[in-house]
């Protein structure tokens, strides 16, 4: 039986969601990457430094058509350092994508990585632009790349691909290279066809939250597929006692609005609680308020986006049961809302730049709360509480520490992988 | 203590008859009357609105009123009275989050309810008894022990029932239409079509009376006789039926007059409040209820005509601070004072919920149920 599917981007052209076999889809974008992948690796390199310029600038439509969607944020990932260090950093060396490397360890071995082939990339709705970094990932280690897009998503990754598909470097034109990529969409209720796209992907990644994940982890797959999982995720803030009685609150909160305002918090590295070490309730109030005056300033730069009415009734009742029963701050609107009450517990994770604000007598305790559910921690905290509380929430499967303010950029390793290593088949000779 | 006799004087006048302005100097005293008996007797209340800086003490306009969110109802139960005048207790169909809102009546509060809803249905659909087609099972109608917000939903309407029959079958938790009945139900009907009310959940009405009637080509003609129905559009959306297709296949199938097919809106966070469509399609609020549109991201009320979450204001409820709700629906305020129907007020559109929303409301609850 040919079965279908529906395209969103195929063969360097956007589909409008024309139905496509999957077997030809496969055939073809496999074709295309046993092509592309004799480009050298700075060259798709430059395609994306260049892509990054071009989306740089705010008069580029994409921002008009998607605002607050991290397009910036995608810009100052592509960029020429940042790739070069991501390849050097997971591969040890990124020609090795070119040609065999000889090993700076092991006399007259040398290494190659090949692409692992077709690459699936399974999308969460709540950030596509952490589903373009994966994507990124896969083409810069020369696989072919399908998109299964959730089915409500909206047409942004086209819209990238369009503007790639638009450059040339020297004599390699990104056209080419963009037809090595599939964009697709299909309810996932229709377990045949997602049952055959899974048993042709040589490597997996899937985003999304525990039970999308399980129903992709759960479709037949080739043997050796390599699956790599960044399910949902939540991340916090603690500030210990010794730093709080000394910083600059104001400037704190600055950096903490930050935090809280990319992406809306849709993030797996979002904070959504922040545990402060203090009995001190003046404290609080004092961090309350310095987030809400910071929270507000950043609105200029960081417009915040119309919330459904689902998630305005979320918000309206929380605000209604803090002001009842514990306590809220919040802007007239829907643009922020901070929540305390003595509960000593994680989250929920709400979003919208919602944040719960709870004192703890020791950060220490927090040990007890951490799961490897828990992504990234901003930590504010002397030296030696730092090595201290590291050590602790780390061993308890942590993936990330970061600064404050700095809590959404992406790295690698993410969620505990460098990816590019899963993306590639290693090959090893002697020198000839 | 409340002034009853300034609410039971509300209630008493016509129904739609005020123009805006008179309407709302009347509406708004007794509304903050009935905050302030709110802010004395509902102490988590009072925490709000001291929170939010509100003074009900001093003169405030509907806009300013502090609003509390339909779904707040669902976590806790808030009362105004002591829980020994506690008379009935209404549960939501739950149908969102799997937990019912959860509203305390007392007598007076059930009492002034019931009057008001009474009211509007005769306002709208007359004062003549009528023949009930109830498109529901038997035990909808019945004495039960239980009453699920389905049952009660339906029996509230039979205050003007001269005799009720119902067409569905439930068989093994599911509910199957008993076409022979219906078709033996609307033959009869035709011999005094005005006599007649077919009444239903939207879903229900639509997915398995008249698309299954129009699909086995049957029509009937049954001019002068009422279609109303209640419940949720969003279970319709795989039909893609807008209420104007609605209105115009009940048309077809039945042969009534687009006037008479009337949609009601109303919610348990208000119980009582209905709002019918009127002959000209759209919704007024009485004069004891006032509807505002507030922008999802500013809160702030909206202009005329555009969309925004739906606000409801209304004295009647003073067991519990149900007296200014914001609810899950999206709408907008069409006109004011001027709907060809001739009643005055307030008219608004409900246009549904946003994308994002679940599933919920009784008639999407029933959908579920059906075979």
């Amino acid at each position: 039986m040919n079965l279908t599917t529906n395209a969103d981007y195929f063969l360097g052209k956007k589909s409008e969601q024309k139905e496509i076999s999957i077997s030809d889809m496969f055939k073809n974008v496999k074709e295309v990457a046993d092509k592309t992948k004799e480009w050298p690796v700075d060259r798709i390199i430059d395609v994306f430094n260049e892509f990054s310029c071009k989306i740089l600038d705010k008069n580029n439509i994409l921002h008009r058509l998607y605002p607050n969607s991290g397009l910036a944020f995608i810009a100052n990932w592509c960029r020429r350092a940042n790739l070069e260090a991501l390849l050097d950093t997971s591969l040890g060396d990124r020609y090795c994508l070119d040609k065999f490397v000889e090993s700076k360890k092991r006399i007259s071995r040398a290494y190659k990585a090949f692409p692992v082939g077709v690459v699936v990339h399974w999308l969460a709705g709540n950030v596509p632009t952490l589903g373009f970094l994966s994507l990124l990932q896969g083409v810069l280690t020369k696989n072919a790349n399908i998109i299964k897009l959730p089915s409500g998503s909206n047409n942004m990754l086209t819209g990238l691909l369009e503007q790639i598909s638009e450059i040339n470097i020297k004599n390699y034109s990104a056209s080419e290279l963009v037809k090595s990529i599939a964009i697709i969409r299909h309810d996932h209720s229709l377990k045949n066809i997602s049952d055959a796209i899974s048993l042709n992907a040589n490597a997996r990644v899937i985003w999304g939250n525990d039970n999308s994940v399980s129903a992709v982890k759960a479709l037949p797959t080739k043997l050796n597929v390599n699956d790599i999982v960044f399910s949902n995720k939540t991340s916090l803030i603690v500030i210990g006692r010794d730093i709080l009685e000394n910083v600059d609150i104001s400037e704190l909160a600055g950096k903490i609005a930050t935090d809280i305002s990319v992406f809306e918090q849709k993030a797996c590295a979002s904070p959504h609680t922040i545990f402060l070490e203090t009995e001190d309730d003046t404290i609080l109030v004092k961090l309350a308020e310095s987030l809400k005056k910071s929270i507000l300033s950043l609105l200029g730069t960081m417009p915040k986006t119309v919330p459904s009415q689902m998630e305005v009734t979320v918000l309206l009742n929380l605000r209604a049961k803090y002001d009842m029963f514990h306590r809220a701050w919040y802007s007239d609107g829907m643009e922020f809302t901070i929540l305390s009450d003595d509960y000593f517990k994680l989250g929920p994770p709400i979003g919208n730049r919602t944040i719960y604000l709870r004192k703890v007598e020791e950060l220490d305790s927090i040990t007890n709360l951490i799961t490897p559910k828990v992504q990234s921690i901003g930590i504010v905290a002397m030296r030696e509480q730092y090595e201290k509380l590291t050590k602790l929430f780390g061993e308890k499967g942590v993936q990330r520490f970061t600064q404050v303010g700095t809590m959404t950029f992406f790295e690698v390793p993410w969620d505990g992988y460098f990816l590019p290593q899963h993306l590639v088949r290693w090959t090893s000779r002697f020198n000839y | 203590m409340i002034d009853e006799k300034s609410i039971d004087i509300i209630i008493n006048q016509s129904v739609y008859d005020l123009k805006e302005n008179e309407k709302k100097q009347k509406l708004l005293e007794v509304v903050q009357c009935v905050t302030r008996h709110h802010y004395e007797q509902c102490y988590p209340y009072k925490r709000l609105c001291d929170k939010r800086g509100f003074n009900p003490q001093k003169y405030f306009s509907f806009e300013e009123l502090p609003y509390l969110p339909t779904s707040l109802f669902k976590d806790i139960q808030l009362l105004s009275i002591p829980s020994d005048k506690l008379f009935r207790e209404i549960k939501s169909s739950a149908t969102t989050t799997g937990q019912p809102s959860r509203v305390g009546l007392d007598k007076v509060t059930s009492r002034r309810q019931s009057k008001c809803f009474n009211r509007v249905v005769i306002n709208r659909i007359g004062n003549e008894r009528r023949k009930f087609i109830v498109l529901d099972k038997a035990s909808s109608v019945g004495r039960t022990e239980k009453v699920s917000a389905r049952d009660s939903t339906i029996r509230s309407l039979l205050f003007c029932a001269s005799e009720v029959d119902t067409c569905l079958i439930e068989e093994e938790e599911k509910l199957r239409l008993d076409y022979n009945k219906l078709i033996k139900l609307l033959k009869d009907a035709e011999g005094n079509p005005q006599g007649v009310v077919i009444f239903g959940f939207t879903f229900i009405l639509y997915a398995h009376v008249v698309k299954r009637l129009m699909e086995s080509g049957n029509k009937f003609k049954l001019p002068g006789a009422k279609i109303l129905h209640i419940g949720g559009w969003k279970k319709l959306e795989s039909f893609k039926v807008s209420p104007e297709k609605l209105i115009s296949d009940c048309c077809e199938t039945f042969g009534v007059f687009n006037k008479d097919v009337v949609d009601f809106y109303g919610f348990t966070e208000q119980s009582g409040m209905i709002y019918p469509t009127c002959e000209e399609g759209v919704r007024h609020t009485p004069i004891w209820a006032e509807v505002i549109v507030r922008d999802p991201l500013t809160l702030k009320p909206v202009l005329n005509k555009q969309k925004g979450i739906l606000q409801f204001i209304t004295p009647i409820q003073t067991s519990y601070p149900g007296h200014s709700v914001l609810t899950e629906d999206i709408g907008f305020v069409n006109s004011v004072d001027d709907c060809n129907c001739g009643r005055k007020g307030t008219t608004f559109k409900v246009v549904g919920r946003s994308l994002n929303a679940e599933v919920r409301g009784c008639g999407d609850i029933m959908g579920d149920l059906f075979e």
